[in-house]
């Protein structure tokens, strides 16, 4: 088991959609961040460079140069984001994580049971920003200026993007680095949830501490509270939540999964779960450095 | 069970996340009628279903409005923050952050990441032309969003809105000294911080 979680110096990227505006562009941003980004694809593009790195037809293709790759990044158009990733799972990729936004949510339903099916980890979609192992490797779409410091105790797990890098930078002016920072997305239908992501943080030894950024709807932080309750995290967990003064039954801008609905999710039932198995919530972003001090001293 | 596999194919076939018939009446004769149905569609999946259009919605005018320029909007029932914030996530916090100091948020409004010079313009537009709203906070963290970007769309707005609503912008990340300069060419103060932004918002209106 090595230090952080996901990814690290071996990650090897594959960028799906690379040709694109948003791909192109988050392509250079990982490569300045020190990414290993080693081909693109973009079907009818292949021969051409982007920013240095070679497009191919396919993902086949692009393996067959470079077997090495073992993560793709996913900016294909919603239209087309489904077929991408079953070509990216069938091409044998571990670990897919998955940035274009308004993907279908029965697109989503699918592709998501074809992963975890496959033994596959998809991490979005959608308003995914994405994995950083500060210093060792980002992919996605988080900002570079945010994550300049190597490594650190605290393990972040968030179905926020902004709010994410507004926490982070929190820490780290505090002094206190991270050692991966996951933002998991904000859809009713993720690839990979809260809980799972938490698992992954208590087996690894450079996380010391665990913050959980959540939001209004669903049952991931009430499910993760009672998997805390078993016993079976052995690491402090600090949370925040979104969404105390969103109204009953509206959905939140592109937080598709924000939504309060049939009385599931609520600020007040996610609060109440965690605080019965003794995890402190934050009342502001900010307080959540407070929280996390509190156990570092 | 024919009644099921109706609702399955409808569920399936126009991608939706809700199918409810409520309530399926039993007549004497033994027939079963849906006398409400209620179906919602996925907005996401409206590219393949050119018989359905998104005009047909429940959303209100403004929130069909602020789709156009690529903006979020939630209209709340409070008078205080015209709230606009870059991302789902901090917009909901900043909502909360009013509530915190005893205020009422007035609305969500999520620029998106990488918010344009437009839609920060038109989406200010919208909070300043708002009579319910006393005053205007404003939370931006720059990652992919540029502060300049934010800070022009700002000016713009004001070129073309006559106010006298305070607005309290905070503004972090991303180019944030040339967001500073340009605000502060027309007279407007930023924050370090969302606390220290709602916290002056809450001593220049008094409940």
């Amino acid at each position: 088991m090595g230090m952080a979680i996901l990814v690290n110096e071996n990650t090897k990227v594959l960028v799906q959609g690379i040709t694109g505006r948003e791909g192109s562009r988050h392509t250079e941003y990982m490569l300045q961040y020190g990414t290993k980004v080693v081909a693109g694809v973009t079907p009818g593009r292949g021969g051409q460079t982007v920013h240095g790195v070679p497009v191919f037809d396919t993902v086949e293709e692009a393996l067959r140069k470079f077997p090495d790759i073992n993560t793709s990044i996913i900016f294909v158009p919603a239209q087309f984001a489904a077929d991408s990733v079953y070509e990216a799972i069938d091409a044998g990729i571990k670990l897919i994580v998955i940035i274009t936004e308004h993907i279908p949510i029965h697109d989503a339903l699918r592709f998501v049971n074809y992963a975890k099916r496959k033994g596959v980890t998809i991490i979005g979609p959608p308003n995914c920003p994405g994995v950083v192992s500060p210093l060792r490797s980002k992919v996605g779409i988080l900002p570079n200026h945010i994550y300049t410091k190597s490594g650190g105790p605290v393990g972040i797990v968030s179905r926020s993007g902004t709010l994410t890098y507004e926490i982070s930078y929190h820490l780290t002016q505090a002094g206190i680095g991270q050692s991966t920072v996951v933002g998991i997305g904000g859809d009713p239908i993720i690839g990979t949830d809260t809980l799972e992501v938490v698992k992954m943080f208590e087996e690894d030894p450079e996380t010391k501490y665990i913050v959980v950024i959540g939001e209004i709807g669903g049952t991931m932080e009430e499910r993760l509270a009672k998997y805390i309750g078993s016993g079976k995290v052995t690491k402090p967990v600090v949370a925040y939540i979104s969404g105390r003064t969103a109204p009953p039954g509206k959905r939140m801008g592109g937080h598709a999964g924000a939504i309060v609905s049939m009385g599931m999710g609520s600020y007040e039932s996610k609060v109440k779960a965690f605080q019965e198995v003794n995890v402190p919530v934050a009342r502001t972003p900010t307080e959540v450095v407070k929280l996390i001090k509190q156990y570092i001293r | 069970m024919t009644v099921a596999k109706a609702m399955y194919r409808v569920f399936t076939e126009y991608d939706a996340e809700l199918v409810e018939i409520n309530p399926l009446a039993l007549t004497t004769d033994g027939q079963l009628i849906a006398l409400d149905v209620k179906v919602m569609i996925d907005d996401n999946s409206l590219f393949r279903h050119p018989d359905i259009s998104v005009e047909d919605s429940d959303y209100t005018m403004e929130e069909l409005e602020a789709r156009k320029y690529g903006l979020h909007y939630v209209e709340l029932t409070g008078y205080v923050g015209g709230i606009m914030a870059n991302g789902a996530g901090l917009t909901m916090a900043t909502m909360d952050l009013v509530k915190e100091y005893g205020h009422e948020p007035a609305d969500f409004l999520d620029v998106g990441g990488g918010a344009s010079k437009d839609s920060v313009k038109e989406g200010l537009k919208m909070l300043l032309t708002d009579d319910r709203i006393k005053a205007v906070l404003i939370n931006i963290f720059g990652g992919i969003t540029r502060c300049d970007e934010v800070a022009r769309g700002v000016v713009e707005a004001l070129n073309e809105v006559k106010t006298n609503k305070p607005i309290f912008i905070r503004l972090k990340g991303t180019n944030e000294e040339e967001g500073r300069k340009i605000l502060a060419e027309v007279g407007l103060k930023t924050y370090e911080t969302a606390e220290e932004a709602m916290e002056a918002l809450s001593k220049a209106i008094k409940r």
